[in-house]
């Protein structure tokens, strides 16, 4: 095995799944970097390779089962298995539920939630013959309900409702499978908010502040070594869960 | 009492539930329908439609390293489009036309909680789950409550208690004056107990 294994991270030329990219990699997992954009996930393989770390990018479509299929090859044959695997690539579209096209609710939950189910199928196998590991779904604070959020916040509650089930029917093979949801995290998707609903936001969290990529990516190496912890959603949200989201009007009518 | 309290509930149900109608065509659909006849006045949803229950039908258990892109699009993506698709059939005309509406969702409990072999099913409670939080949210405004009761459905057949809870929850949340929204009910022997509900 190399080091802590191999980990394989979606969606990794993001601000998120960078962070936790380099982290696992300083953590000693080799990290496979897949992303539909491969220079951008060639720049970070570079950057871990500096820091003295081992990484390798590949071309990865997640909602391709050839391209997922070839990504699993190499960590078979070229990397000698999978320990770590990590659900981040997403997309975020949305609208209220009255005005949304069936087609972009059909989209989101393509590459949310049914592309990376079929990865984590398409793994088990080979996770079992690397002696088990940590499955790592990136969720979102979405799931518990946010205005306008319907089919991001489906989709991720989709992976929720998923991952309870798998830890379940996987934690005998020493798989654990758990979710992470992150709320307001700095990112380039977060940096194109109008500055009221950032101000506002902010207000809405116990901590005050925005969370930061790395501190996902702290909690997805907690993740991948905790091995009697399955099944779990770990909230990453500034304390933005336990507060209030309120819409209120009356919704009574006599 | 109890049957007193519950003929009561009947009684005020009658008068104060508008148009109901059952969407979905499983068992468990046909198991609710027939627990509560009288409540479900509208044979199928159509514009006068203000109140609804939604019922979706879940494809069998099968083990995650069984799953092909096909499966996982008819046993996760088909029941979530359906459930959104019926959502968006009921309110578009009540938020057009100004009216209030009820919507219940109904899920059966262990698939919620989550079973092992079967997590496409997780998958589908999961995302259930999450829309009808964000829906309340949203619809809040347009006065159109939405909840989920998570049932127990073989207890529901078997023991009449828990049907008669049913259908009082039913009767409860699809009431014109209800407020109650952005809730999950859980109508079980016991299920979830000293379980992390999802």
């Amino acid at each position: 095995m190399i080091g802590r294994g191999v980990a394989l991270v979606t969606g990794a030329a993001g601000g998120i799944g960078r962070a936790i990219a380099m982290e696992l990699a300083a953590q000693k997992h080799h990290v496979v970097l897949g992303d539909l954009d491969l220079e951008a996930v060639s720049v970070i393989e570079q950057a871990i390779r500096t820091a003295g770390g081992s990484a390798t990018a590949v071309q990865l479509d997640v909602t391709s089962q050839e391209s997922r299929a070839k990504v699993i090859r190499l960590c078979d044959e070229d990397l000698g298995g999978l320990n770590t695997l990590v659900n981040c690539a997403g997309v975020l579209q949305d609208s209220l539920i009255e005005k949304m096209p069936l087609a972009m609710f059909s989209r989101v939950l393509e590459i949310n939630l049914i592309s990376p189910l079929a990865l984590i199928a398409e793994t088990v196998d080979l996770m079992r013959r690397s002696g088990g590991g940590a499955i790592i779904n990136i969720a979102s604070r979405a799931w518990l309900g946010i205005f306008g959020s319907t089919a991001y916040g489906t989709s991720k509650g989709g992976l929720v409702g998923a991952s309870r089930a798998l830890a379940l029917e996987l934690g005998r093979d020493g798989i654990t499978v758990n979710c992470i949801a992150p709320g307001f995290i700095e990112t380039d998707m977060s940096a194109s908010l109008p500055p009221k609903v950032r101000e506002a936001t902010l207000a809405s969290l116990a901590v005050r502040r925005a969370g930061q990529p790395s501190d996902v990516a702290a909690a997805v190496a907690f993740l991948a070594q905790a091995s009697y912890c399955t099944g779990q959603v770990l909230p990453l949200c500034g304390g933005r869960s336990i507060g209030t989201p309120t819409i209120s009007s009356p919704t009574a009518t006599k | 009492m109890t049957a007193t309290h519950s003929t009561t509930l009947q009684d005020n149900s009658c008068q104060t539930i508008d148009a109901a109608a059952i969407r979905g065509d499983g068992p468990t659909a046909k198991a609710i329908a027939a627990l509560a006849p009288e409540l479900f006045s509208e044979p199928e949803c159509s514009e006068n439609t203000s109140a609804v229950c939604i019922v979706p039908s879940l494809a069998a258990a099968l083990p995650a390293p069984e799953w092909t892109a096909a499966h996982l699009a008819a046993a996760v993506g088909d029941p979530l489009i359906w459930v959104v698709h019926e959502v968006q059939s009921v309110i578009v005309p009540l938020i057009e036309a100004g009216k209030p509406g009820r919507i219940v969702i109904i899920l059966p409990a262990e698939e919620a909680l989550g079973r092992a072999g079967d997590a496409a099913a997780g998958a589908v409670c999961g995302g259930i789950l999450s829309m009808a939080r964000t829906l309340s949210l949203e619809l809040k405004r347009k006065a159109i409550t939405v909840n989920v009761v998570c049932v127990d459905t073989g207890s529901c057949y078997e023991k009449p208690a828990i049907a008669q809870a049913l259908r009082g929850q039913l009767e409860l949340l699809l009431r014109r004056d209800s407020w109650i929204t952005g809730q999950e009910i859980w109508v079980t022997d016991g299920t979830e107990a000293g379980r992390v509900r999802p």
